[in-house]
């Protein structure tokens, strides 16, 4: 959420703007949220027997549920297919569920509920980087385990923390130079006024440079906006070769359509995302995704046997519209992660998952062997995809496999860079 | 000179989507002093009758029907609990906000939370000379804003339904005493508001974005011009959306839109702080 929204609401009529804010009060309380409670320390005691129990905390309603629901989705259906191929050394996983319902005091809450109370041996959730941080306090304080399972912008490595996707030098390193190389040099950029898409676009603009790459504007936008007039426009008029775009959430079809409705042509002018997933595209229609670009460690369209088969049974469940996309096999994978954790450990507690993790694998479909590095990030296969008329990704390039780096070299002077894992609150 | 075409071209095409939304929001408002804080569910209703229908009846066959269908639900909605909030401006702002909150999550439920897709009925554009592209859609979105505007006004001076709405306006207990049935006016009223906000909500859905919490955002947008515009008055509210527009795109084209949005919202305080008395209902 922008300042910008808080002040519009402060303008309006006293009683409009009181009520407004009322419901957007969900919302705004932001990472402020943290846990001053004293929570107890005290961990699983895991009897060895009975079903293992894995938070599963994503947002179901509010904004962040766009994305969210289907990353909870492909969680429940890894537990289901650990569970029907007799689940981990003969115990079921149980999945405790929990919806923070986009509300960043609400995640922290139901974090605290599931260590706590439930005492999850793990718990696979959140989705953008400020329930992530919001719950922090809780995962390391009573030293249990998160695993975050999706891309994210780095900066950040901790002991409590899994990070099961991608980080930004991997998402972000090979396909800069393959733009710039094979699209062109002058580059427009435009994203959603957060940490998040500015790091993305600092980080692009520091690898495009090197390249001998031109940024002629870098342009941000409210969270919610989904006017993109005028900024169309401008773009129209600067004659980029290429739009390198970090828009987050809602406002992402509504900028392709405009995009395309006023003339601006892909094969000429494409726009590389770091963000737009095939769930977006679905919303924008092949007619206006087709030629676009983004790089990611998974596509639906991967053809693999061991992908057919996961789109088959992610759509036979949750509906043949639903498309597969990064975050939805990361969070599916992420189950599949802990599961060899706890398999390699060989006991269901975070203590033992968190000791385990290092060097853990999981065949994630599609994409091959994830692993978990010393750093708590993971390694991954890298592919540059191209929108198609059927409102999918084509991967037109392979990149081959990417180390995790969260605090680059680039972005971060070496004298600041932490030996990782460590706590971060 | 390029960048005034701009600016014209895109100031319209935003002072467009905020008249088409405001325009219910002023009715409801006007007439039965009841701030609909659920307006912009209303406007994401209509837009999700534009996604369910237009493959099956065509788009323009989903544009007609969206303002009958979330009208036909405004009336339901007032009859069951928007008739006890009349003229109670804090009642109704919680019991609007509870409403918001029902809809939102029954579209939810039933729908899912995903964004949706709808096509544009016309895919051309206009070209603007200097290598610019005006879409079709929002030159046709600045035409529906003007005509709905103008079927309002002229319903509301010249029909005789009107002229008992804007007695009712005036004075409810001195209409209802020559025999005006108030409680007929005030429902059609209510389902007149909303309807106009489903007609928003289908002709900005192929340009926008179309998921459950939508709403909010076409909320705020059509506060601001009707709080400017002078809570209920239909007359101001053109005025109002075009010099929004055309302030936002004069900052957001050149510079960009936060930067607009800051402008915009000064602006605004300013006037609302210079002029309180016209936060009060005026005329109609």
């Amino acid at each position: 959420m922008s300042t910008n929204e808080t002040t519009r609401r402060e303008i309006l009529t006293k009683a409009g703007g009181t009520a407004l804010a009322l419901s957007a009060a969900g919302t705004f309380l932001a990472a402020c949220g943290t846990d001053s409670n004293s929570a107890t320390a005290g961990n699983t005691g895991d009897d060895g027997d009975g079903p293992i129990k894995l938070g599963v905390l994503f947002s179901l309603s509010g904004v962040l549920s766009i994305a969210e629901t289907s990353m909870h989705n492909a969680a429940l259906l890894a537990i289901d297919e650990i569970n029907q191929a007799g689940g981990i050394g003969g115990r079921r996983i149980e999945p405790v569920v929990e919806d923070y319902a986009s509300d960043f005091s609400l995640v922290v809450q139901k974090a605290r509920k599931l260590v706590n109370e439930d005492k999850v041996a793990a718990t696979v959730g959140c989705y953008s980087s400020a329930s992530r941080k919001a719950v922090l306090p809780v995962y390391e304080e009573a030293n249990s385990v998160l695993v975050y399972p999706t891309f994210y912008e780095g900066l950040e490595c901790s002991t409590n923390v899994i990070y099961s996707s991608l980080v930004a030098n991997q998402h972000l390193t090979d396909a800069t130079e393959w733009m710039v190389k094979n699209v062109g040099r002058r580059i427009y950029m435009v994203g959603s006024n957060y940490v998040g898409p500015q790091t993305y676009n600092a980080i692009v603009k520091e690898l495009a440079e090197k390249q001998g790459a031109e940024i002629i504007a870098d342009r941000y936008f409210p969270l919610e906006q989904t006017e993109f007039g005028s900024a169309i426009s401008s773009i129209g008029a600067a004659k980029p070769d290429v739009i390198w775009c970090t828009l987050v959430g809602a406002g992402i079809p509504a900028f392709y359509k405009q995009y395309r409705a006023a003339g601006l042509d892909p094969d000429t002018l494409p726009i590389f995302s770091g963000i737009t997933t095939e769930q977006e595209l679905a919303a924008m229609g092949g007619a206006v995704a087709e030629g676009h670009y983004f790089p990611s460690s998974y596509f639906q369209t991967m053809d693999t046997p061991d992908n057919k088969k996961f789109v088959a049974r992610y759509k036979s469940k949750y509906g043949s519209k639903q498309p597969t996309n990064m975050p939805v096999q990361a969070s599916y994978n992420s189950v599949k992660l802990v599961a060899a954790a706890i398999e390699k450990g060989g006991e269901a507690t975070p203590e033992a998952i968190l000791s385990a993790f290092p060097g853990v694998g999981a065949k994630a479909p599609g994409e091959g062997t994830v692993t978990v590095s010393t750093d708590n990030h993971s390694t991954h296969h890298m592919y540059l995809g191209r929108a198609n008329s059927d409102a999918l990704y084509d991967v037109i390039e392979d990149f081959g496999e990417i180390k995790p780096d969260p605090f680059p070299k680039s972005v971060v002077p070496a004298s600041k860079i932490p030996t990782c894992p460590r706590r971060e609150t | 000179m390029a960048t005034l075409v701009q600016i014209l071209a895109q100031g319209l095409s935003i002072s467009a989507v905020l008249l088409l939304s405001a325009l219910g929001l002023s009715i409801i408002y006007g007439v039965m002093g009841v701030v609909n804080l659920a307006h912009g569910e209303f406007v994401m209703l209509g837009a999700y009758v534009m996604v369910l229908l237009s493959a099956a009846l065509s788009p323009w066959g989903a544009i007609l029907v969206a303002p009958v269908v979330v009208g036909a639900i405004g009336l339901l909605v007032d009859r069951t609990l928007i008739r006890w909030l009349y003229h109670e401006p804090v009642k109704s702002m919680l019991g609007t906000f509870g409403l918001a909150l029902v809809i939102r999550q029954l579209v939810l439920l039933v729908e899912g939370p995903d964004l949706r897709y709808v096509g544009l009925p016309l895919t051309a554009s206009i070209p603007l000379g200097f290598g610019e592209e005006l879409p079709v859609w929002r030159v046709a979105l600045i035409g529906f804003a003007g005509l709905a505007t103008v079927i309002v006004a002229v319903w509301l001076i010249r029909s005789d339904f009107g002229l008992r709405v804007r007695t009712a306006t005036m004075d409810s207990e001195i209409a209802q005493s020559l025999g005006i049935n108030i409680s007929l006016v005030n429902a059609a009223s209510f389902a007149i508001g909303t309807a106009a906000a489903g007609l928003a909500g289908a002709l900005i859905a192929p340009l926008y974005s179309v998921y459950p919490g939508m709403g909010t955002t076409y909320l705020v947008g059509a506060f601001l011009v009707v709080v400017l515009a002078g809570l209920g008055d239909i007359r101001g509210l053109a005025t109002w959306a075009v010099g929004i527009g055309l302030v936002t795109a004069a900052v957001a084209v050149p510079a960009n839109d936060l930067l607009a949005q800051v402008v915009v919202w000064c602006l605004a305080l300013a006037i609302v702080a210079l002029r309180r008395d016209s936060l009060l209902p005026a005329r109609v």
